[in-house]
Order: C-alpha cells, then structure tokens, then sequence
C-alpha cells in the first residue's frame, strides 16, 4: 500500500514537472494573454524570448514620429523579479528608463520605480502592472538592455542591533552556493501597444 | 485493491500522455524544415545564440503611417500568378513576406476582393514554407464573415501576420522571420515610393521613408545575425542597393521644439527631439530606383 502510495505521487510530480517544463519551453507565447487597452492596439514587433538566469539580453526598438508607444515588461515567476531594464534612446544616446524588476526591501512599489512589480494606482485604487509611455518628437530606435540577474535562493535572517541582539526584524538574504549560482530558463517580455500621438498633424 | 489499482492505471495513463504531449509540444505538424538556433549545453539546457532582438513592425504597421496620405491602387501589387514560379525555399520565403505585405496594403484601403485573393495565394505558398496550420477553418469563416468591415479587414490581416510570425518563433525559425520581413519591407517600401508623385520637402510620407531608415538597419543586422543560415547571405546582398542609397541620408538637427518639456501632459516620455534624418530630392529619387530594382529582382525570380 505505502509503495503504491510512493508510486503514485512519483507519478504526480514527474507528471506536473513535465508540465511546467512545457510551459517555460513556449516563450513565444508568453505574451498571449496581454490585452490592448483602448485606445491603444497591439504592435506586432512585441516579442518574449527565452533568457536565463545572469545574462544580458537586447531588444532593439524602432519608433515612428507620429505614434504613441506603451511598453510594458514581464518575466517569469522564476526570475523573482531579478532584473534591471536599461532603455537609450539611440538618436540622442540618452537614458530614458533605468529601473529594477522590484523594488528594494522596505520599500513600496509605484509608478516610475519598478519595471515590474504591480502596484497601487492611487488615482482608480486598483493594481497596476507598470507602463511607460514614449512620444517620439523625431523618429528613432530605442535600446532596451536587460539585465537578468544571478538566481539565489533567499533565506530570512534575523537583523542585530549594535548589540547582536535580535531587533525582531528579518532580512531577505542570498544563499549562495558553492559552485556559484544556479542558472535558471524563463520567459522574458517586451510587450508593445501603440496608438496616434495626439501631437502629430500633417 | 480493484480501487487502487484503477488509480495507478489511470495516474500512469495521464503522466505517460502528458510526457508525450511535452515532448511534442514544440514539433509543429505539416512539413517544416525547421533550422534551429539552439544548442544543448552541457548542462542539459537550451542556450539560444542571439542575444539582441530586433523588434520588426509588420507590414499593417507600415502602413498605417501612410494609408491616409495615399491612393489605393491595385497596379503596384506583386501579380498572384507569379506565386508558382517561386521554387526554392529563400524565393518562397521572401515573395510569402512580399504577399503578405500586398494582403496588408489591400486591408489598409478596404480592397476586400483583392485582400481575399492574396490571402489565398499566401495560404497556397504556406505549404511550401510549412506554415498551413495557420489557415484554419476559422479564420476562413472569420475573413467571410467581415467582408464589408474595412477595419476588421485590418485586424483580420494583422492577426493573421501575428500568428505566422509566433508560429515561426515557437518553433525558432529566425531564418524564416527574416527572409519573410526583408520581402515584406521591401515590398511596402515599393508600394509607398511608388505611391508619391512628387518630393516636397515637407511631406510626412517622404520623411516617413526617410525613418524607416531605422527599420531598414535593423532588418540588416537581424539578417547579418544568421549568414550561416541558406539564402540569408544572398539575401542581405540582394539589399546592398538599398543600404547604399540609405547610407547617403544623415542626420541633421530638427527644428527645435518649442516644447521643451520632457513629458507631457499625461506623463509620456518625450524623446528624439533635435535630430532627424534628412532626405532630399536627390536622396528620394536614388532610394525610389533601388527600392523597385531589388523589389524586381526578388519578385522576378531572376
């Protein structure tokens, strides 16, 4: 009985690891759930691509004068939001964006000091998955620099006052293992919707 | 017992059948030649080559700039007929992607009779390329059923674009993106240059053909990307012309803005404003003749 019981969570697991597997394996359909807010519509140069743990990763971007773009960036779950996304606009070599995926512990989420974490729109009162919205006043192509940093697992750690003595706060730290950290595979998106400036007129 | 054993039988069933839907998840059914750009590392995982993505718009998206600045005329299409004498696979490719940019132009005017037939003569060239699933019996019904709707003409013709282009993606065949974006670019780019009867310095269209300048070296590089791949060599060669032509248009300061802001009223980000590619009319009538000469080449079969 016990052995059947093995066998059949064995099976489970096997089974729901193989799904998962699938999953991440269809990055080109990462994206698909993502809707168009009116008024803008979807731009079909969005993309998600398959990226791992400790690289750095490219998208280059050309904008026409004449529309109005939104960007938007999503990442697996397995990238714990690790991330920092750098955009330059090629024509000037200026930094427009330069943002991590969360923000730092203690600190809260809001529009402009994430790339990635949702949070609280004090306007309509619900949550927000960050935007940017870009006018380009010339034509020009955008750099977005991804940066997907080292995966740790994280343990909490007791924070000590000058004392040693423990204050009752925790800390999210890095465990770092011996052979360095590990590489994981995930998705990684640069969703794209754009709509006519209203500044443009011919 | 009976009970227990029904349930392994089941458990077994379920994990074998998804293990086998894993592993043919990615395979895409109908004849591919699938050239991928992975490698298996050491470790077990699949390692992508390229890591710079150039972000392509589609053919709808070019045209969207221009299709209320221009006529609508059916003389500039690549003739459906040709469509058989496209033998090999970087021809097929290329003139697919010059189809499928014709189907776009067609949309953007509300030509649903000429739309039609494009999409019929991109759906007869996707066996070739291994692209048929995307012409389904759905989207069959969907293109009748909003046949009078200039806009859902549009949207059908986008979606269709979407779905060639995840397809292709799903299954890595960047070489196959490329070929199909160097024909549909060009094949656009024939169509808006033909479209204009005369340069004048301030018209959008002509500035329009100037900025996609940064959508031509783009589509350069994403081809210079994978000149390991067939065809991919002889194609950025074929495109050289137009590269020249373009290598003449510099960059000069904009008119400065009079807003000096760098967002807007509703917190956009405003950005390039003081530099912008100059064309003159010298620029324009040299990229006008390159554009038709490669666009004659690759349709020609030459």
């Amino acid at each position: 009985m016990k052995t059947l019981k093995k066998i059949l969570l064995g099976l489970t697991i096997a089974s729901a690891l193989c799904s998962a597997s699938y999953a991440q394996s269809s990055c080109a359909t990462f994206l698909n759930m993502r809707k168009a807010a009116a008024p803008y519509r979807y731009n079909t140069a969005s993309k998600s691509a398959t990226c791992f743990s400790g690289k750095k990763y490219e998208f280059l971007l050309p904008l026409t004068k004449g529309n109005e773009y939104r960007l938007q960036f999503f990442a697996s779950p397995v990238f714990n939001n690790e991330v920092q996304v750098k955009i330059v606009d090629m024509n000037t070599s200026e930094t427009i964006i330069d943002l991590p995926g969360h923000v730092e512990n203690g600190m809260e989420p809001k529009k402009g000091n994430t790339i990635l974490q949702d949070y609280m729109d004090s306007k309509t009162n619900k949550l927000v998955h960050p935007f940017f919205d870009i006018v380009p006043q010339q034509s020009t192509s955008l750099k977005i620099m991804i940066e997907i940093k080292d995966h740790y697992d994280y343990t909490e750690e007791a924070v000590l006052n000058e004392w040693g003595e423990a204050t009752g706060e925790t800390v999210k730290k890095p465990i770092i293992p011996e052979g360095g950290p590990e590489v994981v595979k995930g998705c990684f998106g640069v969703y794209i919707t754009d709509k006519p400036s209203d500044t443009s007129s011919f | 017992m009976k009970l227990i054993s029904k349930s392994l039988v089941v458990a077994s069933a379920a994990t074998l059948l998804t293990i086998q839907a894993c592993n043919s998840g990615n395979q895409q059914t109908g004849q591919t030649t699938q050239t991928p750009t992975e490698e298996t590392t050491s470790d077990g995982f699949d390692e992508i080559e390229q890591t710079t993505f150039y972000l392509l718009p589609s053919p709808e998206d070019i045209f969207a700039f221009s299709a209320d600045k221009m006529k609508y005329s059916s003389a500039l299409l690549n003739s459906f007929d040709k469509s058989e004498t496209y033998i090999n696979t970087k021809m097929q490719e290329i003139n697919f992607g010059v189809y499928v940019a014709d189907m776009a132009y067609a949309a953007a005017f509300g030509e649903y009779k000429d739309a039609a037939k494009y999409l019929q003569t991109i759906k007869g060239m996707s066996g070739k390329i291994g692209l048929e699933s995307i012409f389904t019996q759905a989207l069959a019904n969907r293109i009748d059923q909003f046949i009078e709707n200039k806009d859902s003409l549009k949207e059908i013709a986008n979606d269709t674009y979407f779905d060639i282009k995840k397809s292709l993606e799903s299954n890595n065949r960047n070489s196959t993106i490329a070929q199909i974006s160097a024909g549909g670019w060009v094949e656009c780019m024939y169509i808006i240059t033909n479209s204009i009867e005369k340069y004048a310095e301030n018209d959008p269209n002509i500035q329009h053909i100037a900025d996609e300048k940064n959508v031509f070296t783009s589509l350069m590089q994403y081809l210079g990307q994978m000149t390991d791949k067939p065809g991919i060599s002889e194609t950025l060669n074929d495109l050289k012309p137009i590269a020249e032509a373009y290598s003449k248009l510099q960059m000069v300061d904009a008119e400065p803005s009079k807003n000096t802001k760098t967002t807007n009223t509703e917190g956009a980000i405003l950005i390039g404003g003081n530099k912008k590619i100059e064309i003159t009319e010298d620029n324009f009538n040299l990229l006008k003749a390159r554009i038709a000469q490669v666009r004659q080449q690759l349709t020609d079969n030459k």
